[in-house]
Parts: C-alpha cells; structure tokens; sequence
C-alpha cells in the first residue's frame, strides 16, 4: 500500500496546480505586454512611413514644402558620418577602457574609473550635447559634425567600456595562463589571446553603442545641427536623420510630417541592417559540435 | 598498452628462462653422470647452483617491482604470480640437483646394481619432465604442461618399485647396503624433482586456464576418505 | 647523473599564507619526477613555482630554484617560460585558432609569422605529441573539435614548440578518459629522452607507471623524495607508506 500523502490528490495538490496556471498565465500576459509596444511601433512606423519610401528619398535632396520629389539623403550619410565619428572615439577608449579595468583593474583606481563609467551612463543625453557645445562649438565658433561626433562618441564610451569588461572577465582565466606559461608577455596575452577571445560580446558592445548613437537627437541639436544641403564636411554642421524627425514631425505640413515618418522607417532599417552586419561578421568561422 | 610495462614483462621471462636453462643443464649433468659413470659432469653443478640463487633474487625483486609499480590485474596479474612459484620451484630443483650429484659420486661405480635397478630409467624421466615443464612455460602449452602432470605417476611407481628392489637387494647382498643406502636417497631425490617439475605445470596452467590444480588429487581423495 | 632544477628551501606564500615549508629537492635531467600527495598539499604550487607562474595568481617565494644553475628569479619571467612549457589539466587550446595555429601560437606571438617556416615545427611536435596521424589531413579544422584526450596532446604539442628544454605537467591526464591517460602515460615515457619531466599527479597508480623519482607531499612540507621503485616498494617514512596503501588522505 503507498504512501497516501504524496499519492493522494488532496487539496494540497490543486492547489499546486492552480497556482501553477496563474503564474504562467500572468507571465505569458507580462510578455504580451512588452511585445505590445514593439509591434505598436513598427506597425505605424511601416504602415505610415512606407508611402515616402522608394529609392528617390535615399539619393535626393530635401525640396521645399509641396513640391514633389524630396529625400533625405543628407541626412542619411550625416547620420552615417556622425556615428562615425563617434565611433572613432568612443570605440578604441571604450575598448581600451574596459580591457585596462578587467586586466588590470583590480585597484583603487579601477575602482573609482569603473564608478565615473557608471556616472557617465547616466548623464542625459542633453547635458553631453551642451558640454560639447562649451567644449568644441564655441572654441571653433560654428557648429559641426566634429562636435556632434565628439558628443556621440562621450555617450558611446560607457557601454562599450562595460560591455567590453563583462565580456572579457567571461574569458576562462586558463587561456591566459596557457597563453603565459608558452612565455608569451602579458600585454600581448591580453591582445592576442584574450581579446581574440572575447571579440563578438565586444562587437556586441560595439554595436549596442553605435546604435544608442544612431538615435540621439538632443546632443546632435547643441553640435551638429543640421544641414539643408549635401555637405561631407566634418568641420561644418550636418544634418542627421534624428535631428531631421525632430524638424519635420513638429512643422505644421503634413507633406514633411510624412517624410518625418519615413526618416523614422530609415532609422528603423538603419539599425537593423548595422545589426545584421555585426551578425554576420561574428558568426562562427567553425561548425560547432 | 604501456610500452615498458611489456618491457619489464620481458626481461621478467628472458631472467625466468636463463634460470632454467641452468638448472636443465644442472640435472642433465647429474643424470648423464649416472648413467655413463662419468664423475667428471658433477663438477660444475655446484658453482652453477650460485647463479640460480642469484637468479632467484633478482627474479624476486623484479616481480616486486612489477606488482608494486604496474598494479597488474587478469592475465597479467597471474602470469608475476605464477613466476613467483616457478622461481621458487626452479631454485630448489637446482639444490636438488646439487644433492643427487652427491649421491651419484658416492654410488656411481656401482654399474650393475645402478642397471638392474632401472634408476637411469626413473631419472631420465624426471629429466625430461622438469625439461617439458619449463618448454610449456616458454611457449605457454598447457598442453604439454597437462602431459607433465600425468607422467607423474610414473616417477611415482618406479619410485616405489626401485625402493622394494634396493631393500631386497640389501638383504641378499649385506656388502651392497652401503651404496644401495645412497641410491635410495638418490630416487628420494628424484621423486622431489619429478614434483617439482608437476608444480611447474601447475603453475603454468594456473597462469594460462586460471584454474588452481594444485594438490587436486589430495583434496579429492581426502572428499573421498572424509565420506 | 646530471641536475637540470636544483630546489632549496624554497617557500611559497600566498599573501601572508605560507603553502610551501622549506622545500628541496634536485630534479635530474632527463628523468621523470612525479609529485603526489594530497588535495592541498601544495604541489601545483610548488611546480607553478618553477617557472613563476605562482606570480601571476599573486603568490610570491623565497629560497632558490637553479634552472642549470641559474637563478630563475633573476632571468625575465617570458623567457624562462620557453624554457620550461607547461600543461594544464584542463585541455585548453585557443578557442579561436585552428588546430596549426594552436601549436604554432607560442612561435608566432613571438615573431615568426612565416607558415613555411612553421609547418615543420608543427609537424614535428604534433608527431611528438603523438597527434599527426589523426589530425594531418585537418589541420585548419578548430582546435575546439577534438576530443578531451586530442586536446591535451595539442596542448601538448603546443608547448613543446617553443622547444622548452622542461615539461611541467598539472595533473595532465585527470580529466580524461583511461584510454587517452595511458595514451598520455606513453607519451610521457617517450617525452623524457628529450625532455625533463615534472608530473602533479593526484593518481598515485600514475605516478608508479610514469616516473623515475617520485616526491610526497604534505600539508607544504616535502615528507620523501625517493626513486620511484624504493618509494612504492619500501618508503623510508611512516607517512608515505600510509598514504601510498590508502591509509589516509
């Protein structure tokens, strides 16, 4: 004869099984939740931005209200050139930063760096963009795309930096030590093994930075601009996709509120195609097991 | 497989093989000697007898060696352990040897009484079985060491049969007791080395079946008695 | 009989916690010398020690150790790794590089990039290491793809090209199945015409297959140090004998 306490179904067991269901319930409704949004966005995003979108808007230049024909070319290139820009500086000291606190960090100084890299990922994207300003605009006396890549790159360096430590801790203490016991130095260890390593969560990092910069308007507004016209020069404004949303979705036509629908859509692809890019870059050289 | 392990196993064999080809070349001078009379063969036994004790240590410290350091289990387990004995056999066979020699220097003139008795027969025998038992070891040949085991019998009987000859020659022949005394204790030692030659093949077939034969025929035969 | 590592009094500290009391011994050339003892007693520290590795996790010593007379505390820490290589008992081969570039990473994160150069060292230490049969037609392949047993002998292979004239091996076969132990075992028996052999090994049955000397371990003080056939068949100390029949630790 069984033990009758756990064989039997007893109040205990409904119980159980209740509880069970309302928590999975509740979690599938949480899910729902957060996926809402998201399909929120891109479906007005897709459905109000695609009647702009054709070729023309990526090759022509803005035209005045009403007249047919316009695109966003400027803009697309300025948001490519100012991500560049910032990534030129945020990504080597991001990098740079966050291989010095995993390798040799483990002092006081890595301490209070590791606690300004916090501070400076919660400084607001505004008050960069006005610190640019003092820092770069004024000295130079106009604005440019160097201050608004100088801006972009400040808010990039943080989560490079962290991404870039997390990622490197991750790499198994055995493959320094292996790389050191074949007398291999230190510093070419931390490159040539560790960093090899740990390049695609770097990459990752890399990505999720260019992109956070790819959607910064308020900094772009105190540094770079924006431009009306085609200009590559780094020493003048330029104009950039966000900073043209902001423009075009508060002037009072509804023929550039359109545009400023598909600006958005631009973006939205933007980042999905610089996503995809890094996903290809980092897939496995090697069929895994 | 460990490639010295193999290598210890080998030199194991090549000492356990020397050895016995001494101690074959020992009992086949005492044999000839008493059969051909000449006292000239008995020399060396003795001083060949220093290198089988020699053999003997070394044989036992390299299966210490071996046990201690390779741990080997199965067949491999049993054949240090069956070397072990046949090392031990083989030392007392070649002090065996060294007293039929004795004996044979002793009585060995005595022609007539040595052919009638057919100890050259009995001797011949034991020789050839000590020389087939340490052959089944070389080749592991269970076969032959089973051969061995039978043929033991037969040591046993001209064992007996001498023994009654000898005592009646003693009594028709007082002037004969003295060198008869010695062949009596001459087929004594023949009989230890017909035995001890059994063991060898025992040892090998406990090696080679894993089976332990040894003293089978007593244990059965107490059963029997105990019933 | 020649000494390549001569121990004395060496002392090994891990801030101010002492593992390693007074240690000496001589490791002669050529020969195998198996560590055993147990967990704790500090023999991966002591062979990490030897070519300073014990450093790098921020340990420190005293005493001396004589690499061929030279002091090793006094040479460049890199360039006395080449001199002796080191295995881990986790394989660890580089997970990004190929099998070739496994073997050749020592070389060629010294200077020498020239893959004609290095085909010949990386077959030659690949058939050292008693990998080429299985592993020449795929050289490229990564090293990741091998077996537990195929990657220590690549890890092998790759610390005997930068021709270290020591082999310090950590307990290399521990985590391997028996077959590729003994796979390794033979490789050691082979390894020590060329090469000074220092093995930690947790599996005293390893330590009596392998090595020529052998030195127990306990609590960081060295109990015996003896050949290998005296230590298994008569050791001199109590404590050796009970811990070599099992009796403890």
């Amino acid at each position: 004869m069984e033990s009758g306490i756990i064989k039997e179904k007893n109040f205990f067991h409904y119980k159980k099984k209740f509880t069970s269901v309302v928590m999975m319930s509740l979690t599938m409704v949480a899910t729902i939740a957060a996926i809402v949004p998201l399909v929120f966005i891109f479906y007005y995003t897709i459905s109000k931005g695609i009647t702009y979108l054709s070729p023309q808007f990526f090759v022509a230049m803005p035209k005045p209200v009403g007249e047919p024909g316009g695109g966003m070319a400027n803009a697309i290139v300025g948001t490519l050139i100012l991500i560049g820009l910032g990534g030129i500086i945020g990504i080597p000291v991001g990098i740079m930063t966050g291989t010095y606190l995993s390798e040799f960090g483990h002092n006081k100084f890595g301490y209070v760096v590791r606690f300004l890299t916090d501070v400076l990922s919660g400084v607001p994207s505004i008050v960069v963009g006005v610190v640019a300003y003092t820092m770069v605009v004024m000295p130079m006396k106009h604005f440019s795309a160097i201050a608004g890549g100088i801006a972009l790159g400040i808010l990039m360096i943080p989560t490079i930096t962290r991404t870039t430590e997390e990622m490197i801790k991750l790499v198994p203490h055995a493959l320094r030590e292996a790389g050191l016991a074949l007398g291999i130095p230190k510093w070419k260890t931390t490159l040539a093994i560790v960093l090899r390593s740990a390049w695609k969560g770097i990459a990752t990092g890399v990505l999720l930075g260019l992109s956070r910069a790819a959607g910064e308007t308020a900094p772009l507004l105190f540094t770079a601009l924006g431009n009306r016209f085609w200009s590559t020069n780094i020493g003048q404004p330029m104009a950039s996709l966000t900073v043209y949303i902001y423009d075009y979705a508060k002037s009072p036509f509804e023929d550039w509120n359109q545009q400023a629908w598909t600006a958005a859509l631009v973006l939205i692809l933007l980042i999905s195609i610089l996503s995809l890019l890094f996903r290809i870059i980092t897939r496995s050289k090697y069929k895994t097991n | 497989m460990l490639e010295h392990f193999e290598e210890e196993l080998e030199n194991l064999k090549t000492n356990l093989i020397k050895m016995a080809s001494l101690v074959d070349d020992q009992v086949n001078r005492v044999v000839t000697a008493l059969e051909t009379d000449n006292l000239e063969l008995c020399k060396g036994v003795k001083a060949k007898d220093l290198e089988v004790d020699a053999y003997d240590n070394l044989v036992q410290t390299q299966c210490e060696n071996i046990l201690a350091l390779f741990h080997p289990v199965a067949v491999d387990l049993r054949y240090i352990m069956s070397a072990l004995m046949i090392n031990n056999q083989l030392e007392r066979c070649g002090d065996i040897a060294v007293n039929i020699g004795q004996r044979v220097k002793k009585a060995g003139s005595y022609k007539d009484l040595i052919f009638e008795s057919q100890i050259v027969e009995m001797g011949r025998t034991a020789k050839e079985m000590l020389r087939n038992s340490i052959d089944s070891f070389i080749h592991s040949n269970s076969e032959l060491a089973r051969k061995v085991i039978d043929t033991d019998e037969v040591v046993d009987k001209f064992n007996k049969n001498i023994f009654k000859f000898l005592v009646s020659k003693m009594q028709t022949n007082p002037e004969l007791i003295e060198p008869c005394a010695h062949l009596i204790v001459l087929i004594r030692h023949m009989e230890r080395l017909a035995d001890h030659a059994t063991n060898i093949a025992e040892d090998l077939i406990f090696y080679t079946d894993a089976r332990i034969i040894t003293h089978q025929k007593k244990l059965a035969n107490r059963e029997k008695e105990g019933d | 009989m020649e000494i390549k590592i001569s121990i004395k009094n060496l002392e090994a500290f891990y801030g101010k916690n002492r593992v390693l009391k007074s240690v000496s011994l001589d490791i002669p050339k050529n020969k195998v010398v198996a560590i055993i003892g147990p967990s704790g007693c500090g023999k991966s520290t002591f062979i990490r020690c030897l070519n300073r590795m014990h450093e790098v996790v921020g340990g420190s010593m005293t005493g001396s150790i004589l690499l061929d007379g030279e002091d090793v505390t006094k040479v460049d820490p890199v360039l006395l790794r080449k001199r002796m290589g080191m295995v881990f008992q986790k394989p660890n081969p580089f997970p990004t590089m190929s099998i070739f570039n496994n073997v050749a990473a020592g070389l060629k994160l010294n200077g020498l990039r020239n893959n004609k150069k290095l085909q010949p060292i990386v077959e030659k230490c690949l058939k050292q290491a008693a990998l080429w049969e299985e592993v020449k037609n795929n050289l490229d392949d990564a090293g990741m793809n091998l077996s537990g047993g195929q990657q220590q002998r690549l890890c092998i292979a790759r610390a005997l090209a930068v021709d270290p004239e020591v082999l310090l091996m950590d307990e290399p076969a521990s985590a391997l199945d028996p077959i590729s132990t003994t796979k390794i075992e033979d490789l050691i028996f082979e390894l020590k015409k060329n090469y000074t052999i220092v093995i930690v090994t947790h599996n005293m049955q390893q330590a009596s297959r392998v090595s020529d000397y052998t030195a127990f371990f306990y609590v960081g003080d060295l109990i015996e140090y003896s050949e290998t056939r005296k230590m298994f068949t008569s050791p001199d100390k109590q404590q050796t004998e009970d811990y070599i029949r099992g009796r403890f630790g």
